[in-house]
């Protein structure tokens, strides 16, 4: 079964959401209980890897029958589910079937008096966190013991190798209109769940400005999230960061 | 499953541990965020991650430590007492119902 699951880890980093069903129940004659515990991946369009030969061989006819098929390529891409499938009148399977996540990734562009209370925040939140800046004297983990992994260098040299997900929420709260410039032009394009941009109005017309002049769409530049945060009328960096928190939640949650 | 719990199991086997994959499949109770709640657990009983903790959750390790021998996957129904069931945030007692699957 350990190829199996090396097999799922590779296909974790591909773009496509992929489940795996365990067998949790089988109730017939027709099927030995020594399936038990036994897996398959699959993703919306085609049943990708069995755990083993026997798994294979038993399901192999009952998944060419498209009632069967569509039952498990319809699951829910987000949620766990147990489900039942009946696959004659005399045998029925139970499947556990669970999507196969990696744990969302907030990645904070700057390192400042924002940063600080937005880490602390989010790592209760279940996400794994990474913050970048170029100033090594506020980038440390003094004062970001809950950050999973800091990043000292411009963010030019950090774009030449990222590889942003849909499951990447990025927050850019760096020093200067300059600098969340360069890295919103960096990131607008890619398939982040979240960005969000500090600033006041002004600020965010003069950066949307300059975009406009990159040829950067009017649609992308409303995805953006700024001013960034719920309006929960925040005036402290703490209170801030709480609204940041909070919308990132419902971006998280499609709310 | 969640990545971290991938990356384990695969450490795991490569060390060329007998191991366990023990989660949660059905939560009779108001909060079904708890489906899917994994742990691992090794033929020796140590344990990665929690299904909650307490009492229920020393039950499944043993049992799972029983099935490891066994080669043997097997659903294990526990009730909840009240106060296991306030450790992991639910207000009443419950049933939940937990997969063990030997990985072998």
């Amino acid at each position: 079964m350990e190829n199996f699951f090396k097999k799922v880890m590779k296909e974790l980093e591909g773009s496509k959401r992929i489940i795996t069903a365990v067998v949790t129940d089988i109730e017939g004659e027709e099927i030995s209980e020594n399936l038990l515990g036994e897996m398959f991946l699959f993703n919306s369009e085609e049943i990708i890897e069995f755990s083993s030969d026997k798994m294979e061989e038993k399901l192999e006819k009952y998944l060419l029958e498209e009632d069967i098929k569509n039952q498990l390529l319809s699951a829910d891409k987000t949620e766990s589910e147990l489900k039942k499938i009946k696959l004659d009148k005399d045998n029925q399977i139970e499947f556990f079937l669970e999507p196969v996540l990696d744990k969302p990734h907030l990645t904070v562009f700057g390192a400042g008096h924002i940063a600080q209370p937005l880490v602390k925040i989010c790592s209760l939140l279940d996400f794994s966190i990474t913050v970048v800046d170029d100033r090594e004297e506020f980038l440390n983990f003094n004062n970001f013991p809950n950050a999973d992994q800091l990043l000292t260098l411009a963010y030019k040299e950090y774009f030449a190798n990222s590889n942003i997900k849909e499951n990447d929420f990025l927050v850019i709260v760096t020093r200067g209109h300059q600098y969340d410039y360069q890295v919103l032009k960096n990131v607008i394009d890619s398939q982040a769940k979240y960005i969000g941009m500090i600033g006041s109005s002004r600020k965010i017309k003069t950066v949307y400005d300059k975009l406009r002049e990159d040829n950067i769409s009017e649609e992308k530049l409303e995805q953006v999230h700024a001013p960034i945060g719920l309006d929960i009328g925040s005036e402290t960096p703490a209170e801030i960061a709480v609204a940041i928190a909070a919308e990132i939640i419902a971006v998280r949650r499609d709310r | 499953m969640r990545k971290e719990v991938l990356e384990k199991i695969i450490e795991y086997k490569e060390k060329g541990l007998k191991i366990a994959r023990v989660f949660i499949i059905q939560a009779k109770s108001s909060s079904p965020r708890n489906t899917g709640t994994e742990m691992l657990v090794t033929e020796k009983g140590e344990t990665f991650g929690t299904i909650g903790g307490g009492s229920d959750e020393k039950k499944a390790v043993e049992h799972a430590q029983y099935l490891i021998e066994k080669n043997c996957s097997e659903k294990l129904k526990l009730t909840l007492t009240r106060k296991d069931a306030a450790k992991i945030g639910w207000v009443c007692g419950g049933q939940i119902d937990i997969f063990i699957q030997v990985i072998e």
